[in-house]
């Protein structure tokens, strides 16, 4: 995917893909006429390039240029090798809804409270989810994400995930591949799950992404909800959402607190400080999300 | 961007100058954090929130806006009427 930073135009944006000569996925995000911009992304979806430069180019709508003539220059750099595509953020999307989930998180090598979690909790529910990290400094990496792999567990990495912290090839693979966030039905809610803010340090972060709202108000915004005078902002802004509750890692505390539309889940360590392995679990009862905090001693 | 801060009369966009900051995206949380801000819309000027959870009535933010410029120039030393914009106003909001 190409992302392009637009200069005089309404949408800061323009996102698309580029196969060989053929056009597809074109998306002017961020502002602008919202009817417009769709209508020519419909009229160019999968045209090929050669054809529609010329009808984009040297459009003027203000600034001397405009939502077409932004995107010619786009695509004029990516087919110079003078706008780099980049990857796109990987999102997972649960194939069919779920009632009773538990998540975890910051797992950090620990087999034995690994092992534990998916021998006891994991036949309560219907799925076990992790957040990062799943490795740490020291940990017993290879083998818990080989554990991960065996089981089929879904996870979304952590910063450290993501330093190269196992010895096998196939078990770096594994956490490279892996999904940024994690989506899934639970009853009538949307739920979203990421570990923290560093997915918007990579190369292929838009602020105009599908969740990446969430993640802003989550972690920029709210500081991990632990700014509470900006929760007013908060609440206006889950209007906006895509998703109905976001569950979130990366600061070691364990906190649910409902605002405006959406619920926020901040899931802690999966063992904590006594030696307990600890989880979240989320469930649709009675037509609502409920949400606790649960302990398994060791 | 509000209707109110869009129409200024001449007179007064020669003096400020208005930067509108969307929520929606990492350069607008930063502001709306420097600016210690709570609600939407909000609006400073000069760096200061004056107007939390509401885009003011024209005539109140020309008013808010003239009491700076005028507090400001009133000093001793600064000169007045050089035609710059020199106030800034920022209006944090969203774009639905």
């Amino acid at each position: 995917m190409y992302i392009y930073r637009t200069a005089g135009i309404c949408p800061p944006e323009i996102h698309f893909q580029l196969t060989g000569n053929v056009l597809t996925g074109v998306r002017f995000v961020g502002g602008g006429c919202r009817g417009n911009a769709r209508l020519i992304s419909r009229l160019l979806e999968g045209r090929d390039v050669d054809e529609v430069l010329p009808l984009l180019k040297g459009i003027s709508c203000r600034n001397d240029t405009s939502c077409p003539d932004q995107l010619a220059r786009a695509i004029a750099l990516a087919r110079e090798g003078k706008l780099r595509a980049s990857d796109e953020i990987r999102i997972y999307e649960a194939p069919a809804p779920h009632w009773k989930v538990a998540v975890i998180s910051e797992v950090a090598g620990n087999l034995p409270a690994f092992q534990q979690v998916i021998a006891t909790v994991r036949p309560k529910v219907e799925m076990l989810y992790s957040l990062g990290n799943l490795t740490g400094p020291g940990g017993a990496n290879d083998a818990v994400v080989e554990l991960a792999r065996r089981e089929k567990i879904i996870f979304a990495p952590g910063p450290f995930d993501r330093t190269l912290p196992c010895q096998k090839p196939e078990n770096q693979d594994y956490l490279l591949q892996a999904p940024l966030f994690l989506s899934f039905q639970l009853g009538k809610k949307r739920v979203l799950g990421f570990t923290d803010g560093f997915i918007q340090e990579l190369d292929g972060f838009s602020d105009f992404s599908l969740y990446s709202l969430e993640l802003l108000m989550v972690c920029n915004l709210s500081d991990y909800l632990r700014n509470e005078e900006v929760y007013p902002a908060l609440t206006a802004m889950t209007e906006q959402f895509a998703a109905d509750a976001v569950f979130f890692a990366g600061t070691g505390a364990w906190k649910h607190v409902r605002l405006g539309k959406a619920d926020f889940i901040n899931v802690g360590p999966l063992e904590n400080n006594g030696g307990a392995v600890q989880y979240a679990l989320l469930a649709w009862e009675r037509e609502e999300l409920r949400v606790s905090f649960e302990a398994v001693g060791r | 961007m509000a209707e109110s801060v869009k129409v200024l009369p001449p007179e007064i966009q020669k003096i400020i100058t208005v930067r509108e900051w969307d929520l929606r995206t990492r350069e607008g949380i930063k502001r709306f954090t420097e600016l210690r801000a709570r609600s939407l819309p909000s609006v400073a000027l000069d760096g200061e929130l004056v107007y939390e959870a509401v885009i003011p009535p024209q005539e109140e933010l020309i008013a808010a806006i003239r009491e700076r410029y005028n507090k400001k120039h009133a000093k001793p030393g600064t000169s007045r009427g050089s035609g710059m914009a020199e106030k800034i106003v920022d209006v944090l909001m969203t774009d639905q």
